[in-house]
């Protein structure tokens, strides 16, 4: 295959993201006219049109897969940056690289180990067993015990990389978003998505953090086993289990759900505040129940926030911050949310706007037991979201705001609370214990 | 002698790219007689051959006799070929580069590679023929037998590819080999073989009619 060929191909891929492009723009003519001919209300009828653009992004992302797919999910992380029908959307994108054959297994095991599947593993699945973000999983087994295997597509760094490069530009123009505002957050969450393509790094972090979690109630991890490791081969035990998601769907009784819950807080407590370090992805696939404990898979995104970050960050937990207008424009001000050339006015509606937000999402920390199933508690996160979204004066607001190793920070949270949620779990919470003494 | 005729001349391969003058001197630089090399070859030609059909022998043979081969439908076995003789060609890079990728050209085919490509060709019918019985290839009666040519040039295109390869560990050299192989097969599947065909035919072969009609109009010019 030639350079040639190879552009060409790139150059299909921006052809076929420009034809979204068009269909975005044939949804707002037919917004407009909808709007003309049926006197909808401006709202119900916008609303129409993003879920329209959002399919037809989402569809043209998907198909193009890859880089495409992973600059959707990356826009559907940060809850704010774009209308709700579109995160909804994106947020279904799991990134998955195309199957490997098992033939391109055996090489890949040829180069890591020098010595094919059949030789390391009394049997090994041709098929793969699920998809990994990057790659896809193999359930095999050696003397009794079963593994899960997970190989990665190769040169997925690379490709990940170049897609990244050529999509970025098309979609931040699709979508209206300034390059200038969301450089930081961009770079973020790309060496982010990097890291999950470094298996090594993902090995080191699953060992440190199950070891580390290993004094949580009720939470399990698998055990990893490096002699069977290589950068792009990671394999650790096979775990049974039921899916978080399904769980909680299911017919669990409330003690189960809280049991669960607690557990999942505990976790994510503990690796916040505690370890600064933390599990980044708290997608329900990550998590499975098995005998009535919480079994974590996957360590492939972590974040671990720097000691002042984090302090700045969680400062505004302090009720005694929260409430007092002054030290919370100071900790806003630390956290880049308020910019110093900010005009009086805008400040002031950033600050309400600010307050609102945290007063919410801190309701948990507020109480002793928090019950996420209470109806709306979830509803009014994403009414809050929206409503920031469509605020006239916020979206003027221009800058990079915030710092982008919130952006992490929020997702475990935002999906966190999804989980405990849909879990409809009862929770024990308390602050943190720096703020516990502060307050 | 036999090996070690060939093993002096891949020597010579190596270092200068091409092969000796004529084989007098050839056997004149290793202190051989003519008759010691005509007695085991008719040809340089005739030794590189062999040189070139072992090594796609060992490719095969290593692949065949591999324990889930029986298994494999035949997209598992391309692959698995391919997989091999990308490893095969990496001891003998310099030498690939300089007689076997250019001369994989289908216009060119030097008279040193044509076991080598016979040997493809027999492995790319029983390739064919197994994807046909696996249902993964249509059969298509007597253009069945273009399939051996179509897996050759697709051959020589994952071995271009691999020589300008300089990713780590090859990397994008197996992501080629993949993509390459479902695309192959994709178009073997499905009707776009047919469609290209059916293009190939109505391009190559001659239209009567208007070149005729040319031609007429082009007598009254002509005095």
């Amino acid at each position: 295959m030639s350079q040639d060929s190879i552009a060409s191909s790139r150059l299909a891929r921006s052809a076929a993201i420009a034809s979204a492009g068009a269909k975005v723009g044939l949804n707002y003519l037919k917004h407009y006219g909808r709007r003309a001919l049926t006197r909808e209300t401006a709202a119900s009828s916008e609303e129409k049109l993003h879920a329209e653009n959002a399919a037809d992004v989402y569809r043209t992302f998907s198909e193009l897969k890859g880089g495409p797919l992973k600059v959707a999910q990356m826009l559907s992380i940060d809850q704010n940056l774009l209308p709700r029908a579109y995160t909804q959307h994106f947020a279904q994108a799991q990134y998955s690289a195309p199957p490997l054959s098992y033939p391109l297994v055996v090489r890949t095991f040829r180069k890591e180990f020098g010595r094919e599947p059949l030789e390391l593993f009394d049997t090994f699945g041709r098929e793969a067993v699920a998809g990994a973000s990057i790659g896809q999983v193999h359930r095999a087994s050696r003397g009794g015990r079963e593994f899960a295997v997970k190989v990665q597509y190769p040169g997925v760094a690379d490709s990940l990389r170049n897609d990244l490069r050529l999509v970025k530009p098309i979609a931040l123009r699709m979508l209206g978003l300034r390059e200038r505002d969301v450089a930081g957050y961009f770079a973020e969450v790309e060496e982010r998505l990097l890291e999950e393509t470094n298996y090594t790094l993902e090995l080191e972090r699953s060992q440190q953090l199950s070891t580390a979690c290993r004094g949580v109630e009720n939470v399990s991890f698998p055990e990893y086993h490096p002699e069977l490791c290589r950068p792009r081969i990671l394999t650790m035990d096979w775990i049974d289990g039921e899916p978080l998601d399904r769980f909680a769907d299911g017919s669990a009784g409330q003690e189960e759900r809280d049991r669960l819950g607690q557990a999942l807080w505990d976790f994510y407590d503990f690796q916040v505040h505690r370890l600064h370090l933390f599990h980044a992805d708290p997608h329900p696939g990550n998590f499975l129940v098995r005998d009535g404990r919480l079994w974590v898979l996957d360590f492939g995104c972590t974040k671990a926030l720097p000691e002042d970050v984090y302090r700045r960050q969680f400062r505004l937990l302090d009720p005694a911050v929260a409430d007092d207008p002054a030290r919370l424009e100071a900790a806003l001000i630390d956290l880049h949310l308020l910019l110093p050339d900010d005009p009086p006015e805008s400040r002031a509606e950033l600050l309400r706007v600010c307050g609102e937000s945290i007063a919410l999402l801190a309701r948990p920390f507020r109480t002793e037991r928090f019950d996420f199933g209470q109806e709306g508690f979830l509803a009014a996160i994403f009414a809050l979201g929206e409503a920031n979204h469509r605020n006239e004066q916020l979206r003027r607001m221009r800058g990079a705001r915030g710092t982008p190793d919130s952006v992490y920070v929020n997702r475990a949270y935002f999906g966190l609370y999804s989980l405990l949620s849909r879990l409809r779990a009862r929770v024990r919470v308390q602050l943190p214990e720096w703020l516990r003494s502060a307050a | 002698m036999r090996s070690r005729i060939v093993d002096a001349l891949l020597d010579h391969l190596r270092t200068h790219g091409q092969p000796p003058e004529s084989v007098e001197a050839f056997c004149r630089a290793h202190g051989w007689s003519e008759d010691d090399f005509r007695a085991h070859f008719a040809s340089l030609s005739e030794a590189e051959a062999l040189y070139w059909d072992n090594f796609l022998r060992w490719v095969v043979e290593a692949v065949e006799g591999g324990a889930e081969w029986e298994e494999f439908n035949a997209r598992q076995r391309l692959l698995s070929l391919l997989f091999a003789f990308i490893e095969a060609v990496q001891d003998e890079k310099a030498l690939v580069r300089a007689r076997l990728n250019s001369a994989l050209h289908p216009l060119l085919r030097p008279d040193y590679l044509a076991p080598f490509e016979a040997r493809f060709r027999a492995f790319a019918t029983r390739l064919a023929e197994r994807g046909v019985v696996t249902q993964e290839i249509a059969s298509r009666g007597p253009l069945n037998q273009f399939y051996p040519g179509a897996f050759a040039l697709h051959l020589h295109s994952v071995l271009a590819f691999h020589l300008r390869d300089d990713s780590a560990e090859n990397q994008r050299t197996d992501a080629f080999i993949e993509k390459s192989t479902n695309l192959l097969f994709e178009i073997l599947r499905e009707q776009a073989f047919d469609a290209a065909f059916d293009l190939a035919r109505f391009l190559l072969v001659p239209a009567a009619g208007p070149s005729e009609a040319r031609s007429g109009q082009q007598a009254p010019a002509a005095p």
